[in-house]
């Protein structure tokens, strides 16, 4: 190949100050916490009111109590978004993954093959059931229920599994669809 | 361009109404089915819901008839209801060149391709009522490719079911088939965007297995 494209999105990306205040206040937040914007973003401030849900929904799921632990969290998204082929989700949360878990190759561990990483057998079953919710929920019963209650989780913690991985399986769909370069800054990240 | 008829499942998260009817009835309603749970989780009752809540409910009420069992069953979780329900307003409170029919029949495919119950259940009774079609849902329910739809539909459903099953995968050809068929980018990003909230969606009522409310069974079959 000749030439290498390299846009953030399939889709325009408005320029800052485009952008509704609350939008900008958004961007500015990751700034501050980043160091940077990063693309997915950019990417959904083309449509501002699913971006606002996008980020109430994530904080509905993530900004509680839990027995997940963050690297459980970000374990379990870096595993079904490997599975699911997203490059955004898995650049990005791998990045988390490695922050959280002080660990820097569980991530590429992860997103390749979990069964073969260096994770607790509690962390194994998290990552089957969440597997489980993202190529199979239909099949979904109570033995899955008794397997993670058996490793200590609560019925909220299946929840919190559930709930990320769903969710995750919407933005997985979303970064590819609109084909999100996943920002430099994470790749190297934790390494 | 057509504009997302209101007043069906999908609207009933907008959260414009509020009444203080909200009590005996939506408590019936919650727990019509007894014997048969409506979710793995708890539900609420109604009085232990915030307020905000409690306006869903009787926006639901008051749009359909009766509180449906997805709203009861995620109001364990009022933030993630809230949420849900405030994505699901951010497409249906847009213009769209994507006309309700046609946004209901890539809801069932796709539902009925990852085996969610309720999301088939619900979702074909809106598209009958928006179609007028009483045979339309089975149709789609089973297969698609089979069904008494044009070839723009069938486009889109195809579109869809590569968001559900390989969206990894999605390239430029597929923009180029939509926009054949009249779609704009923006048509194209509304039913991506709906169809990977419903892959959500679908998970979560697996999860939870909630219970399909009678009353979706019945509309717009005669």
């Amino acid at each position: 190949m000749s030439e290498m494209k390299k846009e953030i999105s399939r889709f325009p990306v408005p320029e800052y100050d485009e952008l509704p205040e609350d939008v900008q206040q958004i961007c500015d937040g990751a700034k501050d916490h980043f160091g940077f914007v990063p693309n997915v973003v950019k990417a959904l401030s083309h449509r501002p009111d699913e971006l606002r849900a996008f980020l109430a929904y994530n904080a509905a799921l993530t900004e509680k109590e839990s027995g997940l632990t963050p690297a459980d969290r970000e374990m379990i998204i870096t595993a079904h978004s490997g599975h699911n082929g997203c490059a955004y989700c898995v650049a990005s949360h791998g990045a988390a993954l490695r922050m959280a878990s002080g660990n820097p190759a569980l991530s590429d561990q992860v997103a390749v093959n979990y069964r073969e990483a260096d994770i607790t057998p509690r962390q194994k079953v998290m990552i089957d059931f969440a597997m489980k919710v993202t190529d199979d929920s239909k099949s979904i019963n109570e033995e899955d229920f008794k397997t993670l209650r058996a490793h200590g989780l609560s019925d909220e913690d299946i929840w919190d599994v559930a709930g990320l991985t769903a969710f995750y399986n919407m933005s997985n769909r979303m970064m590819s669809f609109l084909a999100v370069r996943p920002d430099d800054e994470f790749y190297k990240m934790g390494r | 361009m057509k504009k997302f008829i209101t007043g069906t499942i999908i609207t009933l998260f907008a959260v414009t109404l509020s009444t203080n009817s909200f009590a005996t009835n939506t408590v019936a309603a919650i727990k019509a089915y007894g014997e048969k749970p409506i979710s793995r989780f708890p539900v609420p009752s109604p009085e232990e819901l915030p307020e905000d809540v409690k306006k869903i409910f009787t926006g639901a009420e008051k749009r359909l008839g009766f509180v449906p069992n997805i709203v009861a069953a995620l109001a364990h979780r009022p933030n993630e209801l809230k949420a849900f329900g405030a994505y699901n307003h951010a497409f249906n409170s847009k213009e769209s060149g994507i006309s309700k029919a046609e946004k209901e029949m890539f809801l069932v495919a796709t539902s009925a391709a990852n085996g969610c119950t309720y999301c088939v259940v619900s979702h074909g009774a809106a598209l009958r009522k928006a179609t007028g079609n009483p045979f339309i849902s089975d149709q789609i329910t089973a297969n698609y490719r089979e069904a008494d739809i044009t070839p723009r539909e069938k486009a889109i459903i195809d579109f869809a079911m590569k968001v559900s099953f390989d969206s990894k995968s999605i390239n430029e050809e597929d923009f180029a088939a939509l926009h054949k068929h009249g779609l704009s980018d923006e048509d194209i990003w509304d039913v991506a965007g709906i169809t990977a909230l419903y892959n959500l969606s679908n998970r979560m009522m697996n999860v939870l297995k909630v219970r399909p409310d009678e009353e979706f069974y019945k509309m717009g079959r005669q």
